[in-house]
């Protein structure tokens, strides 16, 4: 089974949906079948980075799991949207109402029906990768996200604020046996690529955490405005290079660690078998 | 009672026996007539060996009456044992020692042989007037060695016999005393020896009824005289007496003579005995002679047995019961004497038994209707004898009733309890209220006890009483419940009971009546304000009237409030934290004080008041106060006392009796402090601010005192930043500016602060921030306020061009809250949510690792 990755930021505005679909982007260009489960409908996240018009979904995760849905009906298959000819991609809107989701889950709900629910999912459209976007904070849903998903990655800035929730989120994981990972974004102008490594991996260190990678301050990212995934509409930006070099990083999570009966995963040795709703 | 001396003691000195004179003993001297004796022995003695020696016995002695007298004296030296028995007869003797006229001192040397002591053996001396010239010469022994003689000259006795060693400590321990005071070494004769009396060990009697003096006087003892009324001698009468007699002496003998005298209805009645030393060990009644009344009956008479006594052969004692059986007779008398020539002791009576009486009533008060229990406890009572005792109740109203009880000792028994119950065992009741006596009179045995110069006849008639009352008790406080009991009334009897008080507006009159059995019970609560002082209960039924009346009488006095609950709401405390007392007050009827007062004062542990205030009533049944701890405030163990009748309720009842406290400690106040550590990026991107907030354990801001913040890095302190206190802001505050030669990463800031209590309750805390530096120092901010201070007029040029020129690097610093991430992890990791989420994880990673 693939592996699923919870994406997270203490502070709004951090870049993690763009960190995210940029992320699974290139996952699916290199060969990979990746999900995109969007839990933060409220913001302008991911669905208008994909370009998704709300008239397209059918149904979301929570009405799978209430029973009124297929899964099928919850997954949207991008390849086409996105002109990728490589991988999959699925995007997996949650629900349009996480907080009618919580509450299910408050009055009995079992994380585990969840978990399976995804793994059904991840079975069904054999997923190697399923990213769950979260939404800002330290919320029940993130907790949620968190909580069954295998890994956790959390995008910050150097920020105080950020710096602080981002420590938190990382004892919360820690306390979930979770593993968690960091990536730095928007590191300020003026910040010398080495200088800001060299923090980054102390804090990373004194947060006991894995960092990633750290992605510089970019005026194109940003007037993009989430408007499209990057690395498609500037593949030979610099900043796509940096995506890409994340997407790299995180094939290595599972590397060394046999998940279930797959051996080690590799996109070559996955077959592609489209299952779209369209 | 003169005392003689030959020597007072005698010392030992390695082997040497030597007497020493005593210093302040007045001369004494005996004489001794001829072919007379006087003896001296030692105190028992330990078991043990004399060698054969010679004994020197230094006698200053004369020849008396006149200057041309002469005599010549024999010394002996014996071992006798205890049982008188001669064990060695004879350590050595020495006879025809010349005594003149003259006082002189006379060394007699006796080869004495080898003797062995058994325990308790005693060492004897005889001194013998073999002749002296002249019928009525004597030997004049001088004792004391502190008379006309020179020093050195007294009468002693000395050896250089070995001894063994036991035998030398025993002396050691109990040195030789010829004194009387000491009892041993006894001097004793007759002729013209002023002796009287001699003391003997043994001579612990009670009475003496006669002496040996010789002079034919004896002692008479009357019974039932006009001055020592009695009813004669019951059967059963026990007279015991002890005489020491020597039975054989070369004085001759001793007698002992009793003679008892009866007279009853004109007739008298006398008997005899006389009792004799002898050669035999029990002295003879050498002449039983009886004379007897007509008319008169009188039973046997038995004559107890002699005993022998401890001490040497020739001496005996003899002690005899006399056990006499009369019928009612007028006049008894008894008489001793002891006559002769032999060496006799005095006579003394005594009773063998003597026994103890001890009368119980239980309970002293109580009830009508209800049982007494009357005891008598009997200790030293004589073995298989049956005794016999009439217990006799007088009731309030003289009526006299009376229940025998009788109890018959074993051969071993001498204690012994006999009791009745009042008023089963009685033909009287106990439905009078009053005063109730108890007399008990021994009936059988009787004995006869010595009183001044006579006797009495001892019924052992003892005695004590009890009351009856209708309340239950004398003495209520307020809030207690009487309980009233009255019987002897008809069954069913109706009756009325007045409470009569000190305020007449509180009498009243209850309508009770008796139940089947005759008896009115009720009870009365008393009211907590009910008028002090006594109240008068009284009985009065329809038909049935008793004398003397049922009336009763008790007192009410305050209620003593008592302090049933006395605690603090916890045990330490922090300066200026509210301390709060919880205290409860009780009535003596056990219900709650409601609305009273409770004085308390706190003691620092100096034992000065820090207050003194009044805990009053919090609305749910207890009393509460709350004080507050100062900031400044001795530490140590304080205490919360409640003095006794201090505290009180509106009725004027007040407690508690006894004063009680509670103890609490104060400590230190552990000072709370909340930092926030910033690094100002806008300004030179490198001045560290740090902000505490400091309170203590009640909220209040500490003001004044010290605050210091120090920033360490690996270990290593870079530098001690001290806080000031900002009013306004409520907080202290301090700033750091980065230098370039500060050390790269990670940085802890520890906040330490105390406030101004004295040097034993600093109060610390340290607060751990961790505050992360980047390496990359900025060395313009560093050259720029050198250049601005040394070359003002060109720094801002070289500024300038150094910004230009310089691509511009910014310094990445953020602090670590280590504490507050905790606090918010800890905030989220105690929702259920959380905990749900975690809980069903792990049950899930457990089902998946046992597939």
């Amino acid at each position: 089974m693939g592996v699923s990755i919870a994406v997270h930021s203490f502070k709004g505005g951090t870049g993690k949906s763009t960190i995210t679909s940029n992320v699974a982007v290139s996952l699916a260009i290199r060969g990979w079948r990746v999900g995109v489960m969007d839990m933060d409908l409220e913001g302008p996240g991911l669905h208008v980075i994909f370009n998704i018009d709300p008239a397209d979904v059918q149904a979301t995760l929570n009405d799978v799991l209430m029973g009124s849905a297929n899964p099928g009906q919850a997954v949207i298959r991008l390849n086409d949207k996105l002109g990728l000819k490589t991988g999959e991609l699925y995007f997996m809107p949650a629900s349009t109402n996480v907080t009618a989701m919580l509450r299910t889950l408050r009055t009995g709900f079992e994380i585990v029906s969840f978990m399976k629910a995804l793994e059904s999912l991840q079975k069904l459209f054999e997923l190697d990768y399923l990213f769950i976007d979260t939404h800002p904070g330290i919320e029940n849903d993130t907790l949620l996200a968190t909580g069954v998903c295998d890994h956790l990655l959390i995008v910050s800035r150097i920020d105080q604020q950020d710096i602080f929730g981002t420590n938190v989120m990382v004892e919360l994981a820690r306390s979930l046996d979770k593993p968690a990972h960091l990536v730095f974004n928007m590191i300020p102008r003026g910040v010398r690529e080495a200088d800001a490594s060299k923090f980054a991996k102390k804090l990373g260190t004194r947060l006991g955490v894995d960092v990633l990678g750290l992605l510089p301050f970019s005026d194109d990212v940003q007037g993009a405005l989430s408007k499209s995934v990057f690395i498609v509409s500037a593949p030979n930006h610099p900043m796509a290079a940096r995506y890409h070099q994340l997407a790299r990083e995180i094939e290595e999570f599972e590397k060394g660690q046999p998940k279930g009966n797959d051996q080690l995963m590799s996109p070559s040795t996955r077959g592609v078998s489209a299952s779209s709703n369209g | 009672m003169p005392t003689y001396y030959l020597n007072r003691s005698v010392s030992l000195t390695g082997n040497v026996l030597s007497a020493q004179s005593p210093s302040s003993q007045a001369e004494t001297s005996i004489s001794i007539p001829q072919s007379f004796s006087i003896f001296f022995y030692t105190q028992p003695l330990a078991e043990g060996q004399i060698s054969g020696s010679t004994w020197t016995v230094t006698i200053y002695a004369q020849a008396v009456p006149g200057q041309t007298d002469t005599g010549s004296l024999t010394a002996e030296l014996s071992i006798y044992s205890l049982d008188g028995t001669i064990q060695n007869a004879l350590i050595g003797s020495s006879s025809g020692n010349a005594v003149t006229a003259t006082t002189t001192k006379i060394d007699i040397p006796i080869q004495g042989v080898t003797a062995t002591v058994k325990n308790g053996d005693r060492l004897t001396l005889r001194l013998y007037a073999e002749s002296v010239a002249g019928s009525t010469a004597s030997l004049k022994i001088f004792y004391d060695g502190q008379g006309n003689e020179l020093l050195g000259d007294e009468s002693r006795i000395q050896t250089t016999a070995t001894v063994e060693e036991s035998w030398r400590q025993d002396f050691e321990a109990n040195p030789f005393s010829l004194s009387s005071v000491n009892r041993y070494w006894q001097a004793f004769g007759t002729g013209s020896v002023s002796q009287v009396s001699i003391q003997y060990y043994t001579a612990s009697h009670s009475l003496r009824v006669t002496d040996k003096s010789g002079s034919g006087t004896y002692a008479r003892y009357d019974f039932n005289t006009v001055n020592n009324p009695s009813e004669g001698l019951p059967s059963g009468t026990i007279l015991s007496f002890y005489w020491l007699a020597t039975s054989v002496d070369s004085m001759g003998t001793s007698v002992l003579s009793l003679h008892l005298q009866i007279s009853d209805q004109g007739s008298s009645y006398e008997h005899y005995w006389y009792w004799s030393s002898s050669n035999t060990t029990i002295p003879p009644l050498v002449y039983p002679g009886t004379k007897k009344a007509a008319g008169m009956y009188m039973g046997p008479i038995s004559l107890g047995s002699w005993t022998k006594h401890e001490l040497l052969n020739w001496k005996k004692q003899a002690e005899i019961t006399l056990g006499v059986s009369l019928q009612s007779p007028r006049v008894v008398s008894v008489s001793l004497q002891s006559t002769g020539l032999g060496k006799a002791t005095d006579v003394y009576w005594d009773n063998i038994f003597v026994s103890s009486y001890t009368p119980s009533a239980q309970p002293q008060r109580m009830q009508e209707g209800q049982t007494n229990t009357l005891s008598l406890t009997v200790t030293g009572a004589i073995p298989s004898t049956t005794y016999q005792f009439e217990f006799n109740v007088t009731d309030p109203a003289g009526i006299t009733t009376t229940s025998m009880v009788s109890h018959t000792t074993s051969s071993s028994e001498t204690n012994f309890i006999v009791s009745r119950i009042y008023s089963d065992d009685f033909q009287g009741s106990g439905v009078l209220v009053g005063n109730y006596n108890v007399s008990i009179r021994q009936t059988g045995p009787v004995y006869l006890i010595p009183q001044g110069s006579g006797f009495i006849t001892d019924y052992v008639t003892t005695s004590t009483s009890f009351t009856v009352h209708l309340a239950d008790r004398a003495i209520y406080q307020r809030t207690d419940t009487l309980r009233f009991q009255a019987s002897g009334y008809g069954a069913l009897e109706r009756a009325n009971v007045t409470l009569l008080g000190p305020d007449p507006s509180s009498n009243y009159l209850v309508p009770v009546q008796a139940d089947s059995t005759g008896m009115i019970v009720t009870t009365w609560v008393i009211p907590r304000n009910a008028a002090l002082g006594n109240y008068t209960l009284t009985v009065k039924a329809i038909t049935t009237i008793k004398i003397p009346s049922d009336s009763d009488q008790f007192n009410v006095t305050s209620a003593v409030l008592q302090l049933s609950r006395l605690s603090t709401d916890a045990t330490d405390y922090q300066r200026t934290q509210n301390v709060t007392l919880h205290a409860t007050l009780l009535y003596p009827g056990q219900s709650i004080v409601p609305d009273g007062y409770l004085e308390f004062q706190v003691v620092q542990p100096d034992g000065s008041v820090f207050l003194t205030s009044t805990a009053l009533p919090d609305g749910s049944g207890g009393y509460v106060a709350s004080f507050k701890i100062p900031t400044a405030a001795p530490i140590g163990s304080w205490q919360i006392i409640v003095p006794s009748w201090q505290s009180g309720d509106p009725s004027g009842n007040n407690g508690p009796a006894k004063t009680s406290a509670v103890r609490f400690a104060v400590s230190p106040a552990v000072l709370q402090v909340q930092t926030s550590v910033s690094i100002d990026n806008s300004q030179n991107g490198r001045t560290l601010q740090i902000q505490a907030s400091i309170t203590y354990p009640d909220g209040s801001h500490a003001s004044a005192g010290q605050a210091m913040a120090q920033l360490v890095h690996n270990g290593v302190t870079i530098v001690y930043v001290p806080l000031m206190f900002d009013a306004a802001k409520a907080m202290w505050i301090g700033y750091y500016q980065i230098k370039s030669s500060d050390p790269e990463g990670l940085w802890l800031v520890v906040i330490s602060a105390r406030d101004l209590a004295g040097p034993v309750s600093n109060s610390i805390d340290n607060v751990v921030h961790n505050v992360l530096v980047d390496g990359a120092a900025s060395y313009w901010n560093i050259d720029m306020s050198l250049v601005m201070a040394i070359l003002a007029p060109v720094g801002a040029l070289i500024a300038f061009i150094a910004w230009r020129l310089v691509p511009r690097r910014k310094r990445l610093s953020v602090a670590l809250e280590t504490e507050k991430v905790m606090q918010t992890v800890n905030k989220v990791q105690s929702t259920d949510f959380f905990r749900s989420i975690r809980d069903q994880l792990a049950t899930a990673s457990s089902l998946r690792n046992e597939k």
